[in-house]
């Protein structure tokens, strides 16, 4: 591809360089399976220092499960922007956005250390329990009010400091509504972490098509089961 | 011409040879009927306005609730629309023992060309009265009393709502954000703005929308527009101009095999049975669908054209001023002032002063109904110009807001994103250059009521909710 096509291609895709980052996230999350030293690092990483590596490790998984599907929403702010802002608008409303799930992280680690406390309650039993709940959460009315409510974008202003303040607050509060409308789904991988893959993937693909679909409800019964199926799975496992 | 095909006649030319002329006298008789029918039938008054739109916009099946707009479906799916229910209404006319043989066999549906000028604004006596014209003991279906007052009264249209000739200069039928061309942005399946590149194009705009909220009543929602009779003239005409652009050199419709001519939309026949459709098989009206107009002509409006557009460049559209602020209107004219900046992406390497587009538009429309008002937008009006004397000057479009009601319903599927309008203002700008009325470093948008200063404008301000508009943008191409 030439140099002039690239050009092009970022001059409509002013949200490339958040796709980047979302593919680089997959990219960290592969390191331990990839063989040679990958997962030696991971474990000492683990062991050494727990708490942060735990912090980096949730914060690069929600980069790479939830970035995806925010990436028209920060399209069409940036396309929305002065030239010479598109990449900083990209760069604010994915950062804020980012920000939620990584406070959401906190909360999911802080109950996660109560419900370590607790005896007779492990990963392995709790993880199926959860799958459930998501799978109900796809069948409430809360559910598709929040996936719809992603939907309503307001136009920022143009420069300044204000233009700055409202993109903070579009990705807090895009980032809001998306915890409403998938937090059972990232409690789940609270429960198991970031080394389950195929449960990353699963549940990804399911962000992406609950947020981009243009009648989202429709996904309900269908994501309902798959979710059902996935806590069958777990707990046969 | 083809052989057999029927023609689509303009309602005032029916009028004109003969009040209460066969053809509306048999579109109300046919209606009566329809009205009778069970609402559940595919085949009634109220399931056939149900395929437009439901309230609260849901859609219970592929047949209710399945308006497309702000897309480039919105003229091939209001064509196959009208086609089914023109075949609904044929059945029933040929079916009423009360009319003439010579009717039944030439019966098409009536279009209603408001933009010819003169009394071609009004509706018609036969849509006026409240009775048949042989029966007084007769409602008359074509009477809707739900409609804004002077409608009813016989006044005409605003020139502003009814004009189609900024649409039919436009030279590409569909073209991404910031414009969306003549017919609308390419999307997929768009009720109202679920698709996040939807975008009106110039004549869903104006006149198709700004007519639907200058009529009014049920005309102005998405849910109750074909319980009005108007509606179906209305739309007729709205194909009809869809016609006249494609009569005009270098005009093409989007390509068949694209999903824009694969996309099917699902209807019921005259008895009832599912059918299916999509563009591709509607786009020759004689030999597709069996009918034809009486008159594809270009209008000949006494406002002056703008120049023909030709396909816009390849390189994206950049913002290079917006208003800081929401703004709301409350049925007054209101006025705001932005800084531009020059461009400084792809448009600027073109020429940063003179871009090859230029588009204003007005983003984040937000308002809990029907605000009862249209409005005509200005750029760089001066505050002592009366904006009717001199229209061309500084005129660049309407907003006006057919769908608003579903705006921000999350409760079901159709919520999406704020209602967008945008206007093609290349020549405008050009036009205010020459006339030195363009500052390169600032611009003023107003918003005037349309039916200015005509006794009524008094009457609908505050009738319905302020409308917010979350911001005014400037983009060069």
């Amino acid at each position: 591809m030439s140099v002039a096509a690239l050009r092009r291609i970022s001059w409509r895709h002013p949200e490339g360089a958040a796709a980047g980052i979302a593919a680089l996230a997959w990219a960290l999350l592969l390191i331990p399976f990839a063989g040679g030293g990958g997962r030696g690092l991971h474990t000492a990483a683990h062991d050494a220092m727990p708490l942060a590596a735990g912090a980096a490790g949730w914060l690069v998984m929600a980069t790479a499960m939830m970035l995806p599907a925010t990436l028209p929403a920060a399209r069409d702010l940036a396309l929305g922007a002065l030239w010479s802002r598109r990449q900083r608008t990209v760069a604010i409303f994915a950062a804020a956005y980012v920000g939620v799930w990584a406070a959401f992280g906190a909360v999911a680690y802080t109950v996660g250390q109560v419900r370590g406390a607790v005896p007779g309650i492990s990963a392995a039993t709790l993880l199926p329990a959860v799958l459930l709940l998501a799978a109900l959460w796809e069948l409430t009315a809360w559910k598709w009010r929040a996936v719809r409510s992603c939907h309503l974008i307001t136009p920022l202003p143009p420069r300044g400091g204000k233009a700055d303040a409202a993109c903070v607050k579009a990705g807090l509060r895009y980032g809001w509504r998306c915890v409403a409308a998938c937090w059972p789904l990232m409690l789940a991988m609270a429960i198991v972490g970031h080394s389950s893959l195929g449960l990353m993937a699963l549940l990804t693909a399911v962000v992406v098509a609950e947020k981009l679909a243009a009648r989202p409800g429709r996904l309900a019964f269908p994501v309902a089961a798959i979710l059902a199926g996935a806590a069958l799975t777990s707990m046969a496992g | 011409m083809v052989t057999g095909a029927r023609v689509r006649r303009d309602i005032w030319s029916l009028e004109d040879e003969q009040p209460w002329h066969p053809i509306t006298r048999a579109y109300a008789l046919a209606i009566v009927e329809l009205q009778s029918r069970d609402p559940g039938m595919p085949s009634s008054w109220e399931y056939q306005a149900a395929i437009h739109g439901m309230p609260g916009g849901v859609q219970p099946d592929e047949f209710r609730g399945q308006c497309q707009h702000n897309t480039w479906f919105f003229l091939p799916w209001h064509r196959l629309y009208l086609h089914w229910f023109e075949r609904l209404l044929r059945a029933a006319v040929a079916a009423h023992p009360d009319i003439p043989k010579e009717t039944k066999d030439g019966w098409a549906l009536p279009y209603w060309n408001y933009g010819a000028g003169g009394h071609s604004a009004t509706l018609p006596e036969a849509f006026r009265v409240q009775t048949l014209p042989d029966d007084s003991s007769t409602e008359n279906p074509l009477f809707v009393a739900d409609r804004n007052a002077f409608v009813n009264q016989g006044e005409p249209l605003d020139p502003l709502a009814t004009r189609a000739a900024d649409a039919l200069a436009q030279g590409a039928f569909a073209v991404g954000r910031p414009s969306g061309g003549f017919g609308g942005a390419a999307t997929g399946w768009n009720h109202l703005n679920q698709d996040r590149n939807a975008e009106a194009g110039m004549l869903e705009q104006t006149p198709h929308g700004a007519v639907h909220m200058e009529v009014g009543g049920f005309m102005a929602r998405f849910a109750t527009a074909g319980l009005d009779p108007v509606f179906w003239m209305h739309h007729a005409n709205i194909d009809r101009l869809w016609e006249v652009w494609l009569s005009q050199d270098g005009r093409t419709n989007p390509d068949p095999t694209s999903s824009w001519g694969t996309t099917a939309f699902h209807f019921h026949d005259e008895e009832g049975n599912p059918v299916s459709g999509a563009a591709a098989g509607v786009l020759d009206t004689a030999t597709d669908l069996g009918y034809t107009y009486e008159d594809v002509g270009l209008p000949q409006s006494g406002l002056r054209r703008r120049r023909v557009q030709s396909e816009p460049p390849e390189h994206p559209a950049e913002l290079v001023g917006a208003t800081d602020e929401p703004i709301e209107l409350t049925g007054g004219t209101s006025k705001v002032a932005f800084p531009v900046n020059p461009a400084s992406g792809p448009a600027a390497r073109v020429d940063g002063d003179h871009p090859e587009r230029v588009y204003l538009t007005v983003e984040g429309i937000e308002g809990e109904d029907d605000p009862g008002v249209t409005y005509a937008v200005y750029v760089n009006l001066p505050d002592d110009d009366d904006p009717d004397q001199d229209p061309e000057s500084f005129y660049a479009g309407n907003v006006s807001f057919f769908g608003i009601e579903l705006v921000g319903a999350v409760d079901n599927d159709p919520a999406g994103h704020g209602l967008r309008r945008s206007f093609d203002i290349t020549d405008l700008v050009e036009n205010l250059r020459e006339e030195n009325n363009w500052d390169p470093g600032e611009m003023t948008v107003t918003f005037t009521p349309l039916r200015r200063g005509r006794g009524d404008t008094g009457a609908r301000q505050g009738a319905g909710p302020p409308v917010k508009v979350g911001r005014i943008g400037l983009y060069f191409q």
